[in-house]
């Protein structure tokens, strides 16, 4: 409730004015001299009880009279019950997880967040919206109990989608008044970018305290993604000055050193770890800890063993001797490389033949060797040829002549292949459990693959990612990323223990940092490593007015004070103001005092 | 007595004794043997009953004597005028009756008991019946002086109800010894006490 002239709710002091009455009646001042006294003695001592009652009920009739009035005069409003409808937006990207002031700034968003949801009444809609997307509605109480146990993100999320997918839900709804409320650390790398609402009214709340200083691992990677088994680490830092660094795998430390200001940071090692391995680069901690440890994963063992079938063609040999003399492969029976029609079993590397001819033969072989795909008709004529994962590898690389790829259908592990490059749209690499399978022949006629310099790293990925069983480059995302399942994929197992089956294509990546592994079976043959992105430990808040023009609304709408915050939120749903009835109600309380009174007022007549 | 709730109006005493004389002249006109026994808490004067010319003059001479007391004592003044009759003949109290009816009551027994018709005249002030136009008001009682604080207002109805039962009640004990009961109000006029008072005369012997 609201009042639009307060200043009147001064003259309720007049409700005074009728209970001094009531109390001092009997000192009246004015003496009528009156024989009949003893009468009036004897009614006062019969009719007491009645008296009492009587003025007592008058007394309240009239006091509630005069502060009903007075209520009426200061134009009281209320809003509303189930007119608001509000959508918070709750910040809870890594950055927020920084302590300042004793206590994490999330704490502060969600003590924000809960005075706003406590202001909506029962019938209010609200929701709640976190920066990783998730939205929690259900009710003013389920939507308090979620903001009470919202809990960090491992990384930025991405508040702009939140923002516009609670305006757009907001936009949708049917009530009359609805509003969005950003409740933010204003970071201003989230918020690079203007914002546009439409015409739904956003307010915004940042801590007034200044972000803190910020050192941070931004930057790990294991060089080669297959150590065989040396190898090295690359770590890049963010810190105002030196730093005291660690550098981890599967637990054991294997360097400890101080980087100077932006320096990067090599070590090189030989680990007597096998297999898929776990590592971080570590900083000492401060107000930010999400970010002061980094994940990697890398995968050691022995090179590759390649058996490289003659008819493969020389470009073929020049790129194998190339990984041969890098340590990156050996000469070996572990992996065939060869014509599909000249291939006997997996693993292998298959490529289309040379020779027309032998498409029937190759067929025959894929069928042995139970690959779900078949060589067609070959197309000619110059297309581009585009990776599937949307990487800049390939770019360049065109086909001349090809052989369209079908897939058999029903065939055993036609459910798990990769289609890792198409030409023309067409797919042209594919793989699957075991098997990699080229759609043209590597000879300069039918394709500027071998030419081109992306094609000795791309063997060098075939050969360790998908060939040799349990290599491959491990996958680096961000927290909450859409992925799609990997073939041969079953599960992924989680840091903490335990696994987490993959059942769809399609999955999210987890939210907290850390090196996961692609299992197939009991077998890591892979991993997805979780780290926040760089740009979440550049903690610079935005101004409000600057928070303000990104996200599309008035400098005015931006709180840095919680109080102001509040006293804005859910105040636009409809409201209506109460002077009519209460002064409906006022007179009724009057008419009741005048039906009480008149029978003596009427006699006194 | 000497009060009236209006400055034009009577006050209850000029009324009562204007109601007295004319009476008398009334029954002195028929013949008949006329005393007063005038009275306030005592006996103040008496004339004895008589039928001769220049009675009435007697009685209201004694009628215009000053003074009216602190209290009234009617049973006193009704023993008083008992003892001044000498045949069974008719008693009547011209009274605000602002007393205990006990004695009263009592002394009217006797009376009736000797033989003599008792006609009660209650002189009511209109404002003894309803209550003076007030707020609050401290209300003194000029003869005991009594006093009672009270809202006009909220304590009407009730004095009101009050009066109403009073009269009952004294009509009721009255009654009960035969003797006759009439609320005279001063805003009213003479004739209609003097009505009842001729009718109750033709029921005695």
């Amino acid at each position: 409730m609201g009042f639009l002239a307060p200043l009147w709710l001064l003259a309720g002091a007049a409700a005074a004015v009728p209970l001094l009455i009531h109390l001092m009646r009997r000192r009246a001042g004015l003496r009528i001299d009156f024989p009949a006294v003893r009468y009036l003695v004897r009614a006062e001592r019969e009719h007491s009880r009645d008296l009492r009652l009587r003025n007592l009920l008058l007394m309240i009739l009239r006091v509630a009279a005069v502060l009903l009035i007075t209520l009426a005069a200061a134009h009281p409003i209320v809003r509303m019950a189930g007119g608001g409808h509000a959508r918070t937006v709750l910040d809870n990207s890594l950055s927020t997880s920084a302590v300042v002031g004793g206590r994490p700034v999330l704490q502060q968003l969600q003590s924000r967040a809960r005075d706003i949801l406590r202001r909506a009444s029962s019938s209010d809609r609200v929701w709640l919206v976190t920066a990783d997307g998730v939205v929690h509605g259900g009710g003013r109480d389920a939507v308090l109990d979620a903001a009470a146990h919202t809990e960090p993100f491992g990384g930025a999320g991405d508040l702009r989608a939140a923002t516009s997918r609670a305006a757009s839900l907001a936009r949708a709804a049917a009530l009359p008044a609805k509003e969005v409320v950003v409740l933010t650390d204003g970071q201003s790398t989230s918020w690079q970018n203007p914002l546009s609402l439409g015409d739904v009214p956003l307010h915004a709340y940042l801590p007034a305290a200044q972000a803190p200083a910020n050192h941070a691992v931004i930057a790990v990677r294991a060089i080669p993604t297959r150590w065989t088994p040396r190898g090295a680490v690359r770590a890049r830092f963010l810190a105002s000055d030196s730093a005291t660094y660690r550098i981890t795998l599967e637990g054991r430390t294997l360097a400890r050193g101080i980087a100077a200001r932006d320096e990067e940071i090599v070590l090189r090692a030989e680990p007597p770890e096998r297999g898929w391995n776990a590592g971080t680069v570590e900083l000492e901690p401060d107000e930010l800890r999400g970010d002061d440890v980094r994940h990697f994963a890398v995968w050691v063992g022995p090179a590759p063993a390649v058996s490289l079938h003659p008819l493969a063609g020389p470009f073929a040999r020049s790129a194998l001797d190339a990984l041969v003399q890098s340590g990156r492969a050996s000469i070996g029976n572990e992996i065939a490389f060869a014509p599909a029609d000249e291939g006997t079993k997996l693993p292998a590397l298959l490529l289309a033949p040379a020779d027309p001819v032998k498409l029937g033969a190759a067929n025959r072989a894929l069928e042995r060797l139970g690959i779900p795909w078949r060589f067609g008709a070959a197309v000619r004529g110059e297309s581009v040829v585009r990776a599937a994962d949307s990487t800049r590898a390939l770019d360049g690389v065109t086909v001349l002549t090809r052989y369209a790829l079908s897939r058999v259908a029903g065939a055993p592990g036609g459910d798990r292949v990769d289609t890792l490059a198409t030409a023309g749209g067409a797919p042209w690499i594919v793989a699957g459990p075991r098997y990699v399978l080229v759609a043209s022949p590597l000879a300069p006629s039918a394709t500027t693959f071998p030419l081109h310099a992306s094609f000795v790293p791309w063997l060098d990925d075939m050969l360790s990612q998908h060939l040799s069983g349990e290599g491959g480059a491990p996958r680096e995302v961000a927290p909450g990323e859409q992925l799609a399942r990997p073939a041969n994929v079953d599960a992924l197992e989680l840091p903490e223990g335990g696994e987490m089956t993959l059942s769809s294509d399609a999955f999210t990546a987890p939210s907290r940092a850390g090196a996961y592994f692609y299992l197939r079976g009991t077998t890591r043959v892979g991993a997805l490593v979780v780290n926040p992105e760089p740009a979440e430990s550049e903690l610079a808040r935005l101004a409000p007015p600057a928070l303000a023009v990104r996200l599309g609304t008035r400098a005015s709408n931006v709180f840095t004070d919680s109080t102001a915050l509040t006293a804005s939120v859910l105040t636009a749903a409809p409201q209506r103001p109460l002077l009519a009835p209460l002064l409906l109600i006022a007179a009724l309380t009057l008419l009741a005092e005048t039906l009480i009174t008149s029978p003596a007022r009427k006699r006194a007549a | 007595m000497a009060w009236s709730g209006a400055a034009a109006r009577l006050t209850k005493l000029a009324y009562a004794e204007r109601l007295a004389a004319a009476i008398a002249l009334l029954f002195l006109r028929q013949r008949d043997a006329v005393g007063l026994v005038r009275f306030d808490d005592v006996v103040r004067s008496s004339v004895p009953p008589r039928v001769r010319t220049g009675q009435w003059v007697r009685l209201v001479a004694a009628l215009e004597e000053p003074g009216s007391g602190r209290a009234s004592h009617a049973a006193s003044a009704l023993e008083a005028a008992g003892r001044l009759i000498a045949r069974r003949g008719m008693v009547v109290l011209i009274s605000d009756l602002l007393m205990d009816p006990e004695s009263v009551v009592m002394t009217v027994r006797g009376l009736r008991n000797a033989g003599h018709q008792v006609v009660v005249m209650h002189v009511l002030d209109p404002a003894e019946l309803d209550l003076p136009q007030s707020s609050e008001a401290l209300f003194v009682d000029p003869e005991s002086g009594v006093e009672v604080a009270a809202t006009v207002a909220d304590v009407r109805a009730a004095y009101q109800a009050t009066v109403r039962e009073a009269i009952v009640e004294w009509r009721r004990a009255l009654s009960a010894y035969g003797a006759s009961y009439e609320p005279v109000i001063t805003d009213a006029p003479f004739g209609v006490a003097l009505r009842r008072a001729f009718s109750a005369r033709q029921e005695a012997p």
